[in-house]
């Protein structure tokens, strides 16, 4: 679909742009010390912290991917939702306490507190970094498909865009300003979510006139890469011709032809027994030449909030073993990455205490989930609002906004990239604070100065922003949910595992840690790169030669990594007395 | 004889143990509903997609109280947690 840029939507987007990064270079002056700059000197109040968590933690995948997966796949996106929260349980009540207590910088204090191994902290350092890029992809994939409705800029345009504003915000001013942006943008995002669904309840289900399409739109490309839809050349101008959204009810329960305003409950009644026409994606070739196909299809309402109408979850309705392994291997690995994710754990350090620690976490829990709850409005709202783009489901949200109004469209896709420059930002100040603290202070043994730390993180930082610029270009059409998916996988194989035998079984020895750790990360990051979906998507090669069964790791390299330290602490095991933390 | 500074880290130790213990059990509680839903999803396929609660399909009705479940769990281990201490 042609997207025509609004310039309400840029003056928005220019004033949160702008907003941000003012703040950025207004809290960057207060922050001069070390431990301002890495844990924003311990002082953050809780409750900001608490909604921090949320704007760290609510990525471009959240927002646009979940509400997008819902509006085309019904429940399926849904079951992210439920799990990206219940891995903040796994946070509140086993790690945040400890984690405070144990740490001041980076998550490798805390796993490093009781033996003081540089061991540790190097493979802690490692696991940090690789899960900090792998999560860095998506979020740059994201800003790049988001700015071209949004700003009329191609996709490397607006992933050089955010990789370049990321820097200069965390360069600017570190944890201080990260924090008040992630608070102003994590309330903003479920604010806007919240105004989003009322509508949505308030314009309730309304049946579309006319019959049920029969003929797909048809795309098809000439020798000079010009776009064609159904003969005609695609584009605004008035000889040439769009693509038609898609999305809408054909038929409601009792032949009714609207509902009126409906509540939370009788919304997902009213739409269980509607009938909808979608859009399925049919992809071939002609002439050798690729020819795409936007289907229009058919579904019971009911059937949209049953689980296995995406791809990734198809598998839970066949009879094979590893399609349903793949399926609770990511759940799995929903359930343990957030506990382990750097960018997430470095947050505990910046309140003064664990009741701190502890009550800032409530309130990401409590804020996390009441949008996630939303996301099951916006997202099947969104579904029969009749203004979705079938070539892209990452616009359902900003689509959905703009069939209600344009300025709600400008603020909601604002708001989408603040998202993205949130959620990298905290990201790529927990990969340079690794660099500093674990490598080259605690690996390499570099005795500096509070200014040299920074002054280290800082070109650390701008370091890892340019490849995350160029994997954002590598990476360009994966599927974004998929990789944070995996970002989540290498997360919990990497550190939950060490972090739970650290604080649980007393046997735990250095080295049983730094195999635990370093196998995890290993393991995991193999384990995707030989997968069917790689092989599919990345390689172009034939999924059937991939070397592993299925495409989500966790379920074998999670229990490999408590296996292998629980082996090599009993191998290493010292003769005294041993206590767990 | 009696030292004050030992008691005290004593008794913070044991209370951190203590709401560590809470931590768990809830944890655990939560798990079970958690893979319990994966599990309904995965083996029992047809029964979660066509069971309905007060005209909700099971699968959103359970998804949504795994949301709500944990938004109780986690008020409930600030509460318990205020009281330890």
């Amino acid at each position: 679909m042609i997207y025509t840029s609004s310039s309400l939507a840029i003056i928005v987007f220019l004033v949160m742009v702008l907003g941000t990064v003012a703040l950025s270079f207004y809290l960057g002056s207060k922050a001069k010390s070390s431990a301002g700059y890495f844990a924003a000197g311990g002082e953050i109040p809780w409750f900001v912290n608490g909604i921090a968590f949320a704007g760290d933690y609510l990525s471009a995948a959240s927002f646009l991917g979940i509400c997008g997966m819902i509006a085309f796949y019904g429940f399926d996106g849904f079951l992210y939702s439920i799990g990206y929260l219940a891995g903040w349980l796994v946070a509140l009540l086993v790690i945040a306490e400890p984690l405070k207590r144990l740490g001041k910088y980076t998550f490798a204090d805390a796993l490093a507190s009781k033996f003081q191994s540089s061991g540790i902290r190097s493979a802690a350092g490692l696991s940090t970094l690789v899960v900090s890029l792998v999560y860095l992809i998506p979020q740059m994939v994201g800003a790049g498909a988001l700015v071209k409705p949004l700003l009329g800029l191609q996709y490397w345009q607006g992933v050089v865009l955010v990789g370049s504003i990321v820097v200069v915000i965390v360069v600017t001013a570190g944890m201080v300003s990260t924090t008040y942006v992630q608070f102003l943008k994590g309330g903003l995002l479920v604010l806007f979510s919240l105004v989003l669904s009322i509508m949505v309840l308030n314009r309730g289900l309304t049946r579309s006139d006319g019959e049920a399409r029969t003929v797909p739109q048809r795309i098809t490309v000439d020798e000079q890469k010009n776009k064609y839809i159904d003969g005609v050349r695609l584009g605004l101008k008035q000889d040439q011709s769009n693509v038609q959204p898609v999305g809408r009810v054909l038929e409601l329960n009792g032949g009714k032809t609207s509902t009126g305003p409906l509540g939370p409950i009788s919304f997902l009644t009213e739409l269980s027994g509607a009938k909808i026409e979608l859009s399925q994606t049919v992809k071939s070739t002609q002439d050798g030449k690729p020819v795409i196909e936007y289907a229009p299809r058919v579904v019971e309402g009911s059937a949209m909030m049953a689980p296995g109408n995406h791809p990734t979850f198809q598998g839970i309705r066949q009879q094979q073993w590893f399609p349903k392994l793949d399926f609770i291997s990511l759940m799995l690995a929903l359930f343990g990455g957030t506990a382990s994710l750097p960018h997430i754990l470095i947050r505990y350090y910046t309140v003064k205490d664990q009741a701190s620690a502890r009550k800032s976490t409530i309130v990401g829990i409590a804020t996390i989930g009441f949008f996630y709850l939303l996301t099951l409005y916006i997202g099947f709202g969104a579904m029969v609002s009749g203004s979705m783009d079938p070539s892209d489901s990452n616009m359902a949200a900003p689509l959905l906004a703009k069939s209600f109004s344009e300025l709600l469209f400008a603020a909601v896709s604002a708001i989408a990239f603040t998202t993205v420059l949130g959620t990298v930002s905290g990201l790529i100040v927990a990969a340079g604070g690794c660099v500093a603290h674990d490598f080259v202070a605690g690996m390499l043994g570099m005795q500096l100065s509070d200014q040299q730390l920074i002054r280290v993180a800082k070109i650390a930082s701008i370091a890892i922003g340019a490849i995350a610029i160029l994997a954002g270009l590598a990476f360009e059409g994966m599927n974004v949910t998929y990789l944070v998916g995996w970002a989540f996988a290498i997360a919990a194989s990497a550190n939950l595992p060490a972090l739970l035998m650290l604080l649980f079984y007393k046997g735990t020895t250095k080295q049983g840690i730094i195999t635990g750790v370093l196998l995890g990360t290993v393991s995991s990051v193999l384990w995707i790169a030989l997968c069917p979906e790689m092989y599919k998507s990345m390689y172009g090669l034939d999924p059937k030669y991939a070397w592993v069964p299925f495409s989500q790791p966790g379920i074998v390299t999670i229990p490999l990594s408590f296996l292998a330290i629980l082996v090599v602490s009993k191998m290493t095991a010292p003769s005294g007395d041993l206590r767990p933390i | 004889m009696h030292h004050p500074a030992n008691t005290t880290e004593h008794e913070e130790i044991h209370v951190i143990a203590k709401r560590q213990r809470i931590g768990v059990i809830l944890l655990l509680f939560f798990t079970l509903a958690y893979a319990s839903f994966i599990g309904l999803c995965t083996f029992a396929y047809e029964w979660i997609t066509q069971t309905k609660i007060a005209g909700i399909p099971l699968t959103v009705a359970y998804g949504v109280g795994l949301i709500l479940l944990s938004l109780v769990i986690a008020m409930l281990y600030g509460l318990l947690s205020r009281t330890k201490s």
